[in-house]
Formats: structure tokens, sequence, C-alpha cells
């Protein structure tokens, strides 16, 4: 019996090597994956503190233009120039560690916690003063200064990929802040809008309405064989019983009976019976799902019906493929995806399972409880850019020491290869096809191939609140691998608004040489 | 052979003295002054060593060299940090210590005597089952939890000699094994205390009383089916506390996402993630960090203090250290010759492990929080002389197995000498 109790002591021994490697490698594993994003965090106090020993850094664009740099004060100021600073605000940040910029997410070499034993030594014998790293980014400022003004004031975000290295060449959020006058704001001496700080690009869960319809698009294309032969009949709307949401194919609508119903009938019921009762009775029966003001397509392919964004094609796809694998599909394209990328704090976008027919439908062509950030749209269209290969976007670019030794140089990264190459290249045709003959025409740059998607988001059932205006899209080019995403808040439509903001971002780059 | 474990364990001495004189140093130079304190401090840390070193080989030859330096180091890492954070509190931890190292000792001079132990059975059971009572009524509350008694001036924590008594009592009762009827009385003793606990709100310690007994248990008996039993009765008792008492929820929720309530219950946990995600692999340097801003950095969130300072690397340097040092009690429990010194080895062993996993898991988000001290490292006069008496009953019944090994090597050699001069009669005759 004793040798029996060595035997299980052995065994627990053995359990108690596990428990404690286990312990290790989750230490390893959890600080490799979120220690970035704690270091980073507006509530560490450890990254302010270190403002008193230590001379921040600058931050340069990728051309070397002088974003942010530190008096010798102690003082943090940013570009000389007063609209570059609101162009780039979101990007780089602030001192005061309000908002997530490069100025918070590089804290670690701009404020020399990445300085080994030996960098201090060295620093202590040669100058009284510690300084940070000095941090490249992969923006370029002019473009960014140019996106700005293209924007016009109108809220919303523009970013721009290079979508075979992931590098940000561009990405603007508006409203913006001075960054100069941060301390104002918080002092409350100056005015700031309420969401001025927040970057949009990564952070803004906006409906994606029609540009949602390329994950539609390959959905369809994997759960529905010979989906590109088929012809559908875009005869008007798909009709809903609006008690249960089921799809009632047998129930001809006649167009004068209805106005356009219900885009968000779950938005309604949480908004209350407000609205409602503007309605003709007839609604009151069915809830329907229809084109955006109203169109006819007649007999279409699947690819005009992309290139015109057809909602009665995308919403009858969606139904077709079922809940369960539009879901699957989204989280396949990554659309849930918690990103722990070291450069950017990306907010998780989402694909809600939908309950009924009815939302099931609206949520193929972008409604519903769909949310994308326009990062993350602008992840997808560049990964069908670069033949199915999501590339991890990233804006560090390098890290140069006060001696002017580069510390360290970032390579790109692959985040993920989220469609085979036949994919790629179908939904690369359905998007030319957009561009070429579609809604998005107006995104069009001279003698390039460029693809793209519109979408028009509507955000509320009160009509006199106006759409969101969506368009992404890219280059299809070798030596201008360019993806870009739009999205202007309440603009109206996204042929008309978003895309020629984008065709002349396009071209602008090409011109820079991106 | 022995001459080489001799060699090597005085090696690790010697670093252990060098790494103690090299933080003490620096911490000396803290703010530009030059602080003998802490010079002191170190040499009086190093004084003890030797001196516990010196007196355990002297008492035997058969002592573990290797469990007294880990168990020194640890202790030694602790009162680093302690006198990083505040020297006062470290000079309190020092005396501490030197208590603790009587203890030690008097653990030693007791364990070649156990069958006192096997005597005292029901004076500890009626003692331990009295203490945690009287602790409902008056103890103190900290941190959340009803843990403390004052008692002639001293606070102290009594769920940490508990937890001693309880492996004793354990190993008395599973040292027979005819049947249920011998376990039974054990079994009954760690669902009391068990109980006692919770009620105290203590739940790191009745996590690691219900865990210390299932496994001595286990080794004990062998008895798989009794032992999934108690495991899923464990389970179930969790799963409702969890139902019952608002804490546990707070502390799973917290457990799940730390951020969403940092403001309130989620502030700890989030400044000790934020301690040991600034530190990285290197560390930030000792006195380079800001490790005040985590709550009870001195005691149950030493870990992460730990980990800022010294870095990533360091940190898995402290797990596996007290992967040694479980490694080598286990190896004492198996070498013991007696099956209560190998129950009670293998208990104090048990004890060591789940206390340095639970507070370790805790502070890294592996598993909920309950707080718990972190055995030798720890700020807390309890739990360091709890942790110092179980090396002293490990290097008591290591002296043991050297000796009873001894006894029987003699006795082997007697044999075969009396066979052989039999055989030599044969040959003669």
């Amino acid at each position: 019996m004793q040798s029996n109790t060595r035997k299980y002591i052995k065994a627990m021994l053995a359990l108690f090597c596990a428990m404690f490697l286990v312990l290790c490698v989750y230490l390893v594993y959890i600080v490799g994956a979120y220690g970035t994003r704690w270091f980073t965090s507006p509530y560490n106090s450890r990254v302010q503190a270190q403002k008193s020993n230590v001379q921040a850094g600058r931050i340069a664009d990728r051309n070397g233009e002088l974003l942010a740099y530190t008096a010798d004060s102690g003082e943090r100021f940013y570009s000389t120039d007063k609209a570059r600073r609101r162009a780039i605000c979101h990007v780089v940040g602030d001192s005061y560690g309000q908002t997530v910029g490069a100025e918070s997410m590089f804290a670690k070499y701009l404020l020399g916690f990445d300085q080994d034993v030996a960098d201090r030594f060295v620093e202590t014998l040669s100058s009284g003063v510690r300084m940070g790293s000095s941090v490249m980014l992969t923006i370029d400022a002019k473009l960014c200064d140019y996106a700005y003004d293209l924007m016009n004031d109108y809220w919303g975000s523009v970013v721009l990929l290079n979508y075979k290295t992931g590098e940000i060449l561009c990405s603007v959020s508006q409203p913006t802040f001075d960054p100069n006058y941060m301390e104002d704001y918080i002092e409350g001496r100056k005015e700031l809008a309420a969401s001025a700080m927040v970057d949009r690009v990564t952070m803004g869960k906006y409906t994606p309405g029609s540009t949602f319809k390329t994950v539609t698009l390959i959905a369809a294309l994997r759960y529905l064989p010979g989906v590109t032969e088929r012809t559908f009949d875009c005869d008007g709307a798909l009709v809903f019983d609006r008690e249960t949401g089921k799809y009632l194919p047998d129930v001809a609508v006649d167009d004068s009976d209805f106005t356009q119903s219900t885009t968000q009938s779950y938005d309604r019921e949480k908004e209350g019976a407000e609205d409602t009762g503007a309605e003709p009775d007839t609604v009151q029966k069915y809830s329907i799902v229809r084109d955006y003001q109203s169109q006819y397509h007649g007999e279409i392919t699947l690819f005009e019906a992309y290139a015109k964004s057809c909602n009665h094609v995308f919403a009858q796809l969606a139904l077709e493929v079922g809940a369960a694998k539009m879901a699957q599909t989204a989280r396949e394209l990554c659309i849930g995806d918690e990103f722990l990328f070291d450069d950017l704090l990306l907010y998780t976008s989402s694909y809600a399972k939908p309950d009924t027919q009815l939302n099931l439908a609206w949520s193929g062509v972008g409604q519903y409880k769909d949310l994308m950030t326009p990062m993350q749209m602008c992840m997808l269209t560049a990964a069908v850019a670069n033949d199915g290969v999501m590339m991890q976007p990233r804006l560090l670019s390098k890290v140069v020491t006060k001696n002017n030794y580069v510390r360290f140089t970032q390579s790109s990264k692959t985040y993920k290869t989220i469609l085979s190459a036949a994919e790629a290249e179908i939904v690369q045709q359905a998007m030319l096809g957009t561009i070429k003959s579609g809604t998005g025409t107006s995104a069009a740059v001279k003698g390039y191939a460029v693809g793209g998607k519109t979408g028009t988001a509507e955000i509320s059932s009160n009509k006199t609140v106006n759409t969101h205006a969506w368009f992404t899209g890219f280059v299809q080019n070798d030596e201008h691998p360019l993806a870009v995403c739009v999205i202007l808040e309440q603009a109206g439509g996204g042929g008309s608004k978003a895309a020629p903001l984008a065709g002349k971002l396009l071209s602008k780059a090409i011109s820079l040489g991106y | 052979m022995n001459r080489v474990r001799h060699m090597s364990a005085l090696g690790l001495l010697f670093i252990v003295m060098l790494f103690e004189l090299a933080a003490f140093a620096l911490l000396s130079l803290r703010d530009g002054k030059f602080d003998v304190w802490a010079l002191a401090f170190a040499l009086a840390l190093i004084a003890l060593l030797f001196f516990q070193y010196v007196c355990l080989l002297w008492i035997s030859r058969y002592a573990d060299r290797f469990l007294l330096v880990i168990a020194n180091l640890l202790a030694a890492i602790g009162m680093i940090v302690q006198y990083r954070l505040s020297p006062e509190t470290a000079f309190r931890q020092l005396l501490l210590y030197g208590v603790g190292m009587v203890a030690m000792f008097v653990c030693v001079g007791l364990m070649h005597k156990p069958a006192v132990f096997r005597k005292l059975n029901w004076a500890m059971i009626v003692a331990s089952l009295a203490l945690l009572g009287v602790l409902l009524i008056v103890g103190k509350e900290q941190g959340g939890a009803k843990n403390w008694i004052t008692i002639a001036g001293f606070s102290f924590q009594p769920s940490e000699f508990v937890k001693v008594a309880l492996v004793f009592i354990a190993a008395n009762y599973l040292t027979e094994q005819s049947g249920w009827r011998d376990w039974l009385p054990s079994a009954i003793f760690a669902i009391l205390v068990c109980g006692l606990l919770v009620m105290e709100r203590d739940l790191g310690a009745a996590l690691l009383v219900a865990g210390t007994y299932l496994i001595i248990f286990y080794t004990a008996t062998g008895d798989v089916r009794t032992t999934l039993i108690g495991l899923g009765a464990g389970c179930c008792g969790a799963v409702a506390s969890y139902y019952i008492f608002d804490h546990v929820r707070a502390r799973v929720a917290i457990w799940k996402n730390p951020w969403a309530t940092y403001e309130t219950s989620g502030y700890q946990i989030a400044q000790g993630l934020m301690a040991i995600a600034s530190g990285g692999a290197w560390g930030l340097g000792l006195t380079q960090g800001l490790p005040k801003s985590i709550p009870a950095y001195n005691t149950d969130y030493i870990f992460a203090v730990i980990c800022e300072e010294f870095g990533l690397i360091f940190g898995i340097a402290v797990i596996t250290l007290y992967l040694m040092f479980i490694i080598r009690g286990a190896l004492v429990a198996l070498y013991a010759r007696d099956r209560y010194l190998m129950l009670v080895a293998f208990g104090c062993t048990v004890l060591i492990t789940l206390q340095s996993f639970i507070i370790i898991g805790g502070v890294i988000k592996l598993i909920p929080l309950t707080g718990i001290t972190m055995p030798f490292v720890s700020h807390g006069g309890s739990s360091l002389i709890a942790s110092m008496m179980l090396l002293g009953i490990l290097e008591g019944i290591a002296m043991r197995n050297g000796d009873m090994l001894e006894d029987a090597m003699d006795q082997a050699m007697e044999q075969d000498r009396l066979a052989n001069l039999s055989k030599g009669e044969d040959h003669a005759e």
C-alpha cells in the first residue's frame, strides 16, 4: 500500500508540474497578447508619471514631416500648421492620455520604456536629460490634409491602406480637436464637440448599409453553388409578416399600397410608437424589404445586382443562405474578431445572428444590427484586393533613438487569409463592375481599374434623418495597391457623396506615388 | 556524490548572497542619498541565511539544503520588495522572519518525535475549530474577509495555522487504511473548517483547505471514486456559493472583465495587469515602477510588483522557484520510510503548491482572484511564520528519512556481515 501512495504522489507531482507550466505559459501569452493594450491604457498612471523623468521623443510622418515634438521647456507641441493639427489629431493623439493615438500606443518608445540597462547607463553619463526615441508613422500628412479638406466639415472618417503591406497611409476622423489646446479642453476653457476625441476610423461602429453586400456575396458564393450563373427577378419588394417576421413569397405587393415601410423594425420597437402612426394602415399587416428609393431592376444577374446594389436580390440571397451560414461567413471574414494589434486599438465589429426572416433579409443588406468600423470595412476590401489575404493594419514605420540609431523597423504581417484566390477574383470582378457601370461610377480614376461598393445606411426610421454615405474600394494595380473606406455621417447617398471623395483621394495618392 | 550536492548547494547560496547584496546596494543608493540601513539589512539577511544553513547541517547532514536555500531566496525577494516599498515594514518583516526561523527550528526538533503530533490530534482539532469559531464573532475585517484576530496586542490570521494543523490531522487519520471509518473524522473536520472559512468570507483559505485535503486523501487512499465525489461536492459548493454570496459573484464578474468595473471592484486586478504589462520582459528596474498604485501591493499583489520591477522573466523564475521547492518537498515525501511522515511531508508540499498557484493564478487572471498570501514572499507575520513552519517540518522529515535510511543500511550491512561470517564458518568446516 505504501508503494501505491508513492505512485499517487508521483502522479500528483506531475499534475503540479503541469499546473505551474500552465501558469508560465499563460503569463507569457497574456502579456504577449494584451500587454500593449494594458500598458497603453489611459488608466496606467506610469505613462503620465514617466513624463516627468523623460523628454518624450518626436513623432513624424512617413516623409519625416514633424507632427509632434517636445520643447526644451518640456511642453509638447504639435504640427505648426493649424489645419494639419486637426487632420492628424486622432492618429497622433494627445499628450494627456485622453485619446488613443500614436502618443499612447507608442508611449513605450516615446518615453523610453524600451531602453535597457546599457542605454540608460549611456544616457546618464552623456547628459542629464533622459530622452525617449522618435517614432516614424506610416501615414502621409499631406494626404491627411487633403482628405480633411475633402470631407468638408461632414462628420465621419476616411481611411486609406496599402493592401499589400497593411500600412495606413491616411486616416482622418471628424469632428476633430486641436491637440495643442488639450489642456484647455480638459479644464473647460475651450468648447469641444462631445465625441470629438473618438477616432471614428477605429472606434466608430456604423451600420454598414449596402457595403455589407460584399459579405452576403461571399456567403452566397460559398453556400449557393452556381449562384454566379443565375438571373434574378427584381420585381419590387420582399414581403414579410409584420408580427412574426416570416417571409411570405406568395403575397404580391402593389406599389400604391405601400410607402417604404420599415428598414429597421427593431429600431422602431426601441423608439416606441411615436412614428408608426404616420404609416398607412395597410402596412400594419406586412413589412417589406425593398430598394433604395423604390427602384426596380427587373431581370438581372448577380453581378448586375451587386453593381446596382439591389436590396431585393441580396435580401433574397441572405434568406437562401440562412442565418447560421451568414453568421459563420461573417465570422470567417473576421467580423467579431477581437483585434489585438500593437499599433492601433480597433473596436470589434459585429454581425448579430438574426432571429426572424425579416431581420435576416435586412442583415443581408447591412441593416438590422450589423455594425462595422470603417477600418475593418477597409481591411475587408483590402483583403479582397490582395487576393484574399488580410494584412495587419499598421501605423508604426520605425523607431529611431535620439542618436539616430534605428532601433526598430516594422515589417508587414499577415493577419489571416479570409478568401481563396478564386473567391477573391470573383468579388474583385463584382466590385470593378460597381465602378464601371453601377452605383460607384463617380469613384473612377482615369487610367486605373478601380473596384468598390457604395453604401447608403439608414440609421433611423425617421425620414428627416439623412442616411450615412459609405464607399469602400480599391485600385487594381500592383504599383498602387490602395484600399479606401469613406463614411460621411448623414450626408446622403454613398454613390453621390462618398464615392467622389474616394475617387479624388485615390488619384491624389496615386499622383504622390503610393 | 554527496560532495557534488554539497558544492552545488553552496554555489546556490553564494549566488543568493550576491543577489541580495546587489539588490540592497541598489536600494541604498535610492534618491541620491546613501542609506546605510539597506546594507545593514542585507547583511542581517545573509547572516540569518548562513546561520540557518550551518545550524541545519550541524543538526543533521541529511537536512535538505535546496529546500532551505529556495525558501530563503523567496523570502529574500519578498523582503527586497518590502524594503523598496517601505523600509519600516521591511524591518518588521525581518523581525518576523527571525521568529519564523525559530519556529522552523522548533518544527525540525518536533519532527524527531512525530508521535507528539499524533497525541495532540484532538487538541489541534478543538483548537482549530475554536479559533475559527471565535473569529466569526470577534474577527476583524480586512480586505473583505473577516480573518484577523488580536490577542494580547498581536494580530494574526488563524487560518494560516489551521491549514498546517489540517495536514497533521488528515495524515493522522489517513495513515490507517482499513476502511472509511478511519478517515471519516478527518473529512468531517475538513468540511467544518471549509464551512467556517467560507462564512468568514476567506474564500482563498477555504479553497486551499479543500484542495489540500482532497489531494492528501487521494494520495493516501487511491480511492478515485470518493475523491471525485469530494471534488464534485466541492464544485457544487463553489457553484452554490456563486448564487448565494454576492461577493463570490462579484469576484467572478471581475475575473471575466476587470475593465468593465475599473472604477470600483475591478480596480485591483486592472492595476495589477497594467503593472505586469508595464514591466515587460526585463522589468522597469528596482525602484523605477509605480507599484503603490496597486491595492494590497505588499501582500496578495506582491507578484504583480515583482513582475513590474523585475520583469516577466524574473516572474517566471519565481514560479520556477516554487516548482523546485515543490519537487524537493515531494522527494522528501517519497523517501519517507513511515507512512504518517510521508503524508505529512506531502501535505506540507501540497499547501505550498496550491497557495502559490491560487494567488499567482489570481493575479495574472488565470483563475478568479481570491485573497491569499504568497508563501514566503508576501508581507504578513502569520503567513511567513506558517510557511517557515512548513519548511521546518519538511526539513525535520528529511533528516529522519536519512537517519532511518542509515539505520536500515547498518542493519543490512550487519546482516551481510553475519551471513558472510556464517558462510566463512561453512568453508572452515
